[in-house]
């Protein structure tokens, strides 16, 4: 009888007592909880930072023209400019056409723009655009 | 009389049917939305000027395609008068940057040349935030409240 329950899965060897056996279900539960932990530490650690868009984003802290001047603003090209490096320059043009998205109102708006209807400017008259 | 026409009389006490004109918006305004080639051509104009003047006679434009495409269009009369124009497209990839020319040609552009198109592209970048779509290039807010 004592050897059958020497043969369980989960038998700590007289001679090995000190040795941890965890259970299977244990270890994914573990890794779970260290991961949130690096998680909220991490994200503790972002949110010393007030231009961290991505998190204010997420949590709703910028408003819609918030965001839009901080992701130009985010690639904008620094002091450190080298008009030499490919990368300087995908990121400047990318800047320039992001402006240009948001102007034509197909990147995040700016605000709610004043549209004048077209037909009926001449009247005086123009329309306040969702 | 209609009822804007009434009001604007009874803002201003004026009985003259003209003086409404004040409300009408300009049709040179920043806030209407441009197409993606009004913009193109508004960002051209500033392009133009980036590499001095433009010799008389002579259309320049030069503008930002897309990320990683510029583009340089000048035309001009000749002698014979006779329209001559030339186009080159600048494509950035990993390497650097390739102009490419008519007749198939392609070249690696480097040394005083890439320099000074890298300095355009910062410049033309600068310039058209503020110009074109009022916005401070460095940090991306706008720049009309």
């Amino acid at each position: 009888m004592a050897e059958q329950q020497n043969t369980s899965m989960y038998h700590v060897p007289a001679s090995q007592e000190a040795v941890v056996v965890r259970s299977p279900e244990i270890i994914p539960t573990e890794v779970e909880l260290a991961r949130q932990q690096a998680m909220e530490s991490a994200l503790d650690a972002r949110e010393a930072d007030p231009t961290d868009v991505d998190r204010r984003r997420i949590e709703g802290l910028l408003g819609e023209s918030t965001i839009a001047a901080a992701e130009i603003a985010v690639a904008s090209p620094e002091l450190s400019f080298n008009p030499r490096d490919p990368k300087h320059l995908v990121a400047a043009g990318r800047q320039v056409v992001r402006m240009r998205d948001i102007e034509r109102g197909e990147g995040t708006p700016i605000v709610s723009e004043l549209v004048i209807h077209e037909q009926q400017r001449d009247k005086g008259n123009f329309r306040l655009a969702a | 009389m209609s009822v804007l026409k009434k009001v604007a009389t009874l803002l201003v006490g004026d009985n003259n049917t003209s003086s409404v004109n004040w409300l009408k918006m300009p049709k040179k305004r920043a806030l209407k939305k441009l197409t993606e080639r009004e913009l193109l051509t508004l960002e051209s104009e500033v392009g133009s000027k980036l590499f001095g003047p433009i010799p008389k006679g002579h259309r320049r434009e030069f503008f930002c395609l897309d990320e990683r495409t510029w583009i340089w269009h000048e035309e001009w009369l000749d002698e014979k008068r006779k329209l001559t124009t030339s186009t080159v497209r600048y494509e950035i990839n990993e390497h650097g940057v390739l102009k490419v020319q008519e007749g198939a040609r392609y070249t690696y552009i480097e040394g005083e040349e890439l320099q000074n198109f890298g300095i355009a592209i910062r410049m033309y970048y600068e310039q058209v935030a503020r110009e074109v779509y009022s916005r401070d290039p460095a940090t991306g807010e706008s720049l009309v409240q």
